[in-house]
């Protein structure tokens, strides 16, 4: 009886020992990554509204894919983001793009340029290092910033861009020009 | 001895010495808005933006001092500064 105990309890572990064992070659394609890293020239990429409207435009001569990360960076972007009344033309160094496409980080030197559409009148902003985010039309940066609109000028430090409201917070060292009558 | 013209010099030192910044001068209009402040908010372009925190406008020879400003633009230019504090 005692032996034959023993005998069930060694078939036992053996079968659990194979099933470890097994495990990791059972399937070997689990953790493979088969999508490749890509690099696309003339990249240009379009975000329609629900009427099929282009909302936002980004085009930059190479857009570079990584695979795992789902992160793309570009060279040289510019992004039109169309609003009701304006256009927004935004230029940069170069950008990195997250995997939902939901922030788009800028680097390095950053320019916006607001055109009404109807007035053609432009508002200038010069700054660095700006964070977008491409859903609420937000912009942020930390870096210096010079808002330019005709003979107005402002410099600050930090700021945080709604460009949906038309609103601005401009949040160290203000100091500016503003045109009297 | 007391000098005879001694109030008419006293007189003469007290308004050269007479804080300048008290008046404004005409031109002082057509002069731009310089300002200075910890931060700002508001629209862009036409609007309403305020400045707040160690506020300091000057425009010629006219120098203010507020905790906050609200300066309105119209048509480009600024039309109203309010100012607070």
């Amino acid at each position: 009886m005692r032996g034959i105990a023993l005998l069930t309890v060694l078939a036992a572990l053996a079968w659990f020992g194979a099933q470890e064992r097994e495990q990791p070659n059972s399937r070997p394609f689990e953790n493979l990554d088969t999508r490749l890293n890509y690099a696309l020239w003339n990249f240009n990429a379009q975000l329609l509204d629900d009427s099929g409207g282009v909302n936002l435009l980004i085009e930059a001569p190479i857009l570079r894919n990584n695979a795992s990360s789902g992160i793309g960076t570009m060279e040289n972007p510019h992004i039109r983001i169309q609003l009701e009344q304006d256009e927004w033309y935004i230029t940069a160094d170069s950008a990195i793009i997250t995997a939902d496409r939901e922030f788009v980080s800028l680097i390095g030197k950053v320019d916006f340029l607001r055109q009404n559409r109807l007035s053609r009148e432009t508002l200038e902003i010069r700054t660095r290092d700006v964070m977008l985010s491409v859903t609420p039309r937000t912009a942020t940066t930390e870096a210096e910033v010079a808002i330019a609109q005709n003979n107005d000028l402002i410099n600050a430090v930090g700021m945080k861009l709604d460009m949906i409201t038309d609103s601005y917070e401009l949040l160290e060292k203000v100091r500016g020009t503003y045109a009297t009558p | 001895m007391r000098h005879p013209d001694a109030k008419k010099i006293l007189l003469v030192l007290f308004l050269l010495m007479w804080p300048s910044w008290l008046f404004a001068l005409e031109s002082d209009r057509q002069q731009p808005l310089m300002v200075d402040a910890d931060t700002t908010d508001g629209t862009l372009g036409d609007g309403t933006a305020v400045l707040r925190g160690n506020v300091e406008i000057r425009q010629g020879s006219l120098l203010v001092q507020a905790d906050v400003a609200e300066v309105e633009k119209a048509d480009g230019k600024v039309h109203l500064v309010g100012l607070t504090g």
